[in-house]
């Protein structure tokens, strides 16, 4: 059968296409000289048969396989016999055999410290940047794992001040209505308490409307979605629960769906469990202890939701083939006949869902990208500086190379091949550091499924020729070429070394300026994050504990509400340690918050000015206890009780924008937050931040929460008793009075304020850390490039000893050419810091880019250690005998 | 001296002892009779034993042969299938003919009694 195709292949002509030509390439390489022609004949003629028979693409495999075969005899076979003969003009190079490859890495054991030194520092520089590009693969570049991404749109109401506010329920009826998105889902953050299973628990739930599931494409493993009757709230109570949940609190059974949980009193059917890895729409909502549990249909209407308050995060898909500024347009159309209806007075922004979820940590990736390139740069200047070295003790076996007839290419090869072994051998040890790194990142940024997978892995591998081009190709290029001129017996032309010597020095003067950038970016995130520890945040945060409470929403009755919460200020004002306790319905610094307009009694202001604050239900020893303190009138007593006029508290930060030197006591203003009427302001406190340590803090209005209760507090106690004990102690109180409230999230007021700069903390962890490595490696190779050639001047430095110089003037000589590569160093480094910190400025705190105390610090720094890495080769220098030296010589 | 004479053709004794790949090669050429050469032997021996060959490795195996006198080449004229380049042919010679024989007598001796084992 072969024979026959054989025969038909002679009347085939050559008209098909020949086999590709890297192959053809490839196979002149690895075919013997003697076989040549007959290989690439049959290969073509092959491919010409197959072309017409089975088509170009099936052609070309089979050509390929048998290129890679072919490859691998000959990988296995012996060397060939041809070695060390000198290769005649015109013949081919002969091809890069097993043989070089064991030859390079002899060549590394016999010097196997300097080796390991290098893998060690290759290995650092790829790990670290193997993990940023995970981090960075993972939150800006991978697609979100939804169909379609790029159709999915974050939608945002539009107001005076802010582009991206939270929408209210009636806008997402009007903006889903409009038609103008495909899709339009609304969700909503809540939490939910889960009884009748063990101890009241809290649990973080979403409530959204039906389409959120099929717009994201996602189909529950068991059971079914939400309906839009149940989204409206006209069908039966239902609930669906994570992957994970169903998994950790339900051993995975699927016979829980039809099951029913008993959700803030109010049973509820498990109607389906959403499928593994979809735990939350946004990717970056936050810390694991967050991880949404249940899904709840929205059951909003709009009596209870309604158009002033704005709670729902809204996303959209994009009509197939509409762009999302067509969509924007269309929308703003949409906002405008509703403005002109005067329905709303607000806009409608869109923003790409994949952008919205990067934003945040775009800026800072981008700089950890940046600082991790300036360390792998220092290492491939390291470990270039190193091999330079290596080629000048090389260079006479490069000369007895060249001698036997090697030519440049082939020296070229050889020497980059030795770097390549550097780098294979770097390469696994930089993987695993880089996995170390990112199980570390991933603990700081868990809403990310950070992984060093196939992408990263493929970024490393190009990674690693790119390095090893950079750090190898100079000093190979040297030592190919500089073996031309050295003398097989000496090794010591020094003209032939003159040119080394001064690459070497460009190369830590490259380093020193590479460390100083690094620095210096470490030293401003290191200021700003000091001043922002410093600043005054309003409150004070030692000795007090905060615990979330969260009364189970069945239980509706107002008054049921009130004697709860009365009865836990009392039990935990009566713990033998505990100064005051207080309840707020958000905590400052917490990550949540609640604001809106307060319209002022007696002004007639246009809708656009109606006075906006921060709004906050208190308990009346809420403010001694965080100690905010009273600058004028009083805070809420315990006789602001229902029934009483309703009273309020203000800012200093409200006083001040709203009533502009006069005084707001006695002033009416309206709450309008689930209270209807007006409320008179009886104290003006002091001001605090709530949000984040750089905000100008907000205006903030807080009510009497006698007057106005909620279901969920967050209790603050002040105690002179050690805070692990009084969480237990109050735990144990509350399950007292309500064994069916939970009490979550025991923490300290440092905590709540320090978890606000994780963020940064980390950014400087990792940009720190980074500078340490650029650092001691700009030090390691300038204590290398001064020892070298404090050995190269030993005749030069004993000659000047014999003729009379003093010792002093022997280290000043080392010193002096030191302190030259520091300043240039340092002046390099600074001129790619000046252009480089603009990049950093808008994550800076109160500390210009320019900060001088940091500029100065980090120059003294590093000039100290750069002269501490010359002082022992200098030492060295003093004690030379001129005797010995000059016999050397 | 020593060198030229122990390359020599016809000193190799008949009976020299082939290698499974050689064994392969020289039963191939016996199946394609005139029309063998390179990848013919290598889509012969992968189309009827399944075993992959490559052609540098066929090309090798058949250059040894050559050396022993078990195998004679010749090589034809460049043709346009095959890009200008020449085909060389490969026939066995009474003596590769012999080696196999041994080859295979002996593989049949040690297998006798065996066969349904072997087959499975």
């Amino acid at each position: 059968m072969t024979a026959a195709r054989d025969r038909r292949s002679e009347h085939n002509g050559g008209s098909a296409a020949p086999p590709p030509r890297l192959a053809r390439w490839l196979i002149e390489r690895i075919a013997p000289e003697q076989h040549r022609e007959f290989v690439l004949g049959d290969l073509t003629e092959e491919h010409a048969e197959l072309c017409s028979t089975r088509g170009p693409l099936r052609a070309r495999l089979a050509c390929w396989r048998q290129v890679l075969r072919c490859l691998g005899q000959r990988l296995r076979e012996s060397p060939p016999r041809r070695r060390g003969r000198p290769r005649r003009p015109g013949e081919p190079m002969p091809a890069i055999a097993l043989q070089d490859l064991r030859l390079a890495v002899r060549t590394h054991l016999r010097r196997p410290g300097l080796a390991a030194a290098i893998v060690a520092i290759l290995a650092l520089a790829i790990g670290s940047i193997t993990a940023i590009f995970s981090a960075i693969d993972a939150v800006i570049l991978r697609p979100l794992p939804f169909p379609r991404p790029a159709e999915l749109v974050a939608v945002f109401d539009q107001q005076l001040d802010e582009e991206d506010y939270p929408a209210s329920f009636p806008e997402f009826l009007d903006w889903r209505a409009s038609g103008e998105l495909a899709h339009l889902a609304a969700i909503a953050r809540i939490r939910v308490t889960l009884t009748g299973t063990g101890d009241a628990e809290s649990l973080a739930a979403y409530r959204t409307s039906a389409e959120l599931f099929p717009m994201l494409g996602v189909e529950p493993v068991h059971g079914r979605l939400f309906d839009s009757e149940e989204e409206a709230g006209a069908g039966p109570d239902v609930v669906l629960v994570s992957w994970s949940s169903w998994q950790r609190r339900f051993g995975g059974d699927p016979s829980i769906v039809g099951r029913s949980l008993t959700l803030d009193g109010v049973p509820r059917t498990v109607i389906g469990i959403l499928p593994e890895g979809f735990e939350d729409v946004y990717p970056a909502a936050g810390r694991a202890a967050l991880r949404r549990e249940l899904w709840l249909p929205l059951e909003l209407d709009e009596e209870g939701a309604p158009r002033g308050l704005h709670f729902l995060s809204l996303i959209g898909r994009l009509h197939p083939g509409r762009t999302l500024e067509q969509t924007a347009a269309a929308m703003g159309t949409v906002a405008q006949r509703l403005r002109d209806e005067g329905v709303s007075r607000h806009g409608i922004a869109l923003e790409s869902l994949q952008d919205r979820l990067a934003r945040e940590q775009r800026p800072r990736l981008l700089i950890l990208a940046a600082a991790v390139g300036c360390v792998l740069l220092a290492a491939c200047a390291n470990v270039a500086g190193l091999l330079l070295a290596r080629s000048a003790e090389r260079a006479g076996e490069v000369a007895v190379r060249r001698a036997l007839g090697a030519g440049s290419a082939r020296l070229l090869i050889q020497l980059l091949l030795e770097g390549l072994v550097l780098t294979i051998a770097a390469l696994p040890l930089g993987v695993a550091l880089a996995v170390i790194t990112v199980a570390l990142l991933r603990g700081e940024l868990p809403a990310y499924s950070m992984a060093v997978g196939g992408r990263a892995l493929a970024f490393t591998a190009a990674l690693g020729v790119a390095t090893t081009l950079l750090f190898a190709t100079m000093p190979a290029l040297h030592a190919a070429r500089g073996g031309r001129s050295a003398s097989l017996t000496a090794g010591r032309d020094r003209l032939a070394r003159a040119p080394r010597q001064r690459l070497r020095s460009a190369l830590v003067v490259g380093e020193i300026a590479l460390s100083l950038v690094l620095l210096v970016a470490a030293g401003l995130f290191g200021r700003s994050l000091h001043e922002l520890l410093r600043t005054e945040v309003g409150f004070e945060t030692g000795q007090a504990a905060a615990f979330d409470l969260e009364l189970p929403r069945g239980r509706s009755e107002l008054e049921a509400i009130r004697s709860f919460y009365r009865d836990v200020l009392a039990e935990v004002a009566a713990i033998p340690g505990i100064e005051t306790a207080g309840l707020t319905s958000e905590l400052p610094l917490d990550g949540g918050g609640t604001n809106g307009g307060v319209p002022i009694e007696g002004r007639d202001d246009p809708p656009e000015s109606i006075p906006v604050a921060e709004k906050r239900i208190v308990s009346p020893g809420y403010f001694s206890a965080l100690r905010i303190p009273l600058l004028a009138g009083r805070t809420p007593s315990a006789d602001d009780v229902d029934g009483r006029p309703s009273v309020v508290v203000v800012s200093e930060s409200f006083a001040r924008r709203y009533f502009e030197g006069e005084s707001p006591l006695g002033r009416r203003l309206a709450f309008s937050w689930e209270i209807d009427g007006w409320q008179e302001i009886v104290g003006v406190v002091g001001d605090v931040k709530h949000y984040t340590l750089d905000e100008e803090p907000e205006p903030t209005v807080y009510i009497a929460f006698e007057q106005r209760p909620a279901h969920s507090l967050t209790l603050v106690a002040r105690t002179t008793l050690p805070l692990e004990t009084v969480y237990g102690v109050v735990r144990e109180r509350i399950a007292a009075i309500d064994p069916t409230v939970p009490v979550a999230r025991p923490r300290n007021l440092q905590e709540v304020v320090a978890t606000t700069v994780d963020d940064r903390r980390l950014l400087l962890a990792l940009v720190g850390s980074f500078a340490a490595i650029a650092l001691v490696l700009a030090a390691t190779g300038l204590y290398g490039l001064a020892s070298y050639s404090t050995r190269l001047r030993t005749p030069e430095i004993g000659l000047r000893l014999a003729l009379g110089a003093s010792p002093g003037a022997a280290f000043r000589l080392v010193v002096a050419q030191g302190v030259q590569l520091i300043a240039l160093g340092l002046i390099l480094g600074l001129i790619g810091a000046w252009s480089a910190t603009r990049l950093i400025a808008s994550t800076l705190y109160q500390v210009s880019p320019f900060d001088p105390t940091t500029l100065i610090g980090v120059c003294s720094t590093l000039a100290a250690v750069g002269l501490a890495a010359c002082w022992a080769p200098a030492r060295r220098a003093v004690r030379v005998d001129p005797a010995v030296a000059l016999r050397d010589e | 001296m020593t060198r030229s004479r122990r390359s020599a053709a016809d000193t190799t004794p008949p009976t020299a002892n082939l290698g499974e790949l050689e064994q392969l090669v020289l039963l191939s050429l016996l199946r394609l009779g005139s029309d063998a050469y390179g990848a013919a032997v290598r889509r012969e021996i992968e189309a009827r034993s399944g075993r992959p060959v490559a052609l540098t490795a066929a090309y090798t195996v058949l250059d040894r042969l050559e050396a022993k006198g078990m195998v004679r080449s010749t090589v034809a004229p460049a043709t346009g299938a095959r890009g200008g380049m020449r085909r060389k042919h490969f026939e066995i010679r009474p003596a590769g003919e012999r080696a196999l024989g041994v080859a295979y007598r002996r593989i049949q001796a040690l297998a006798d009694g065996l066969e349904e084992r072997l087959a499975e």
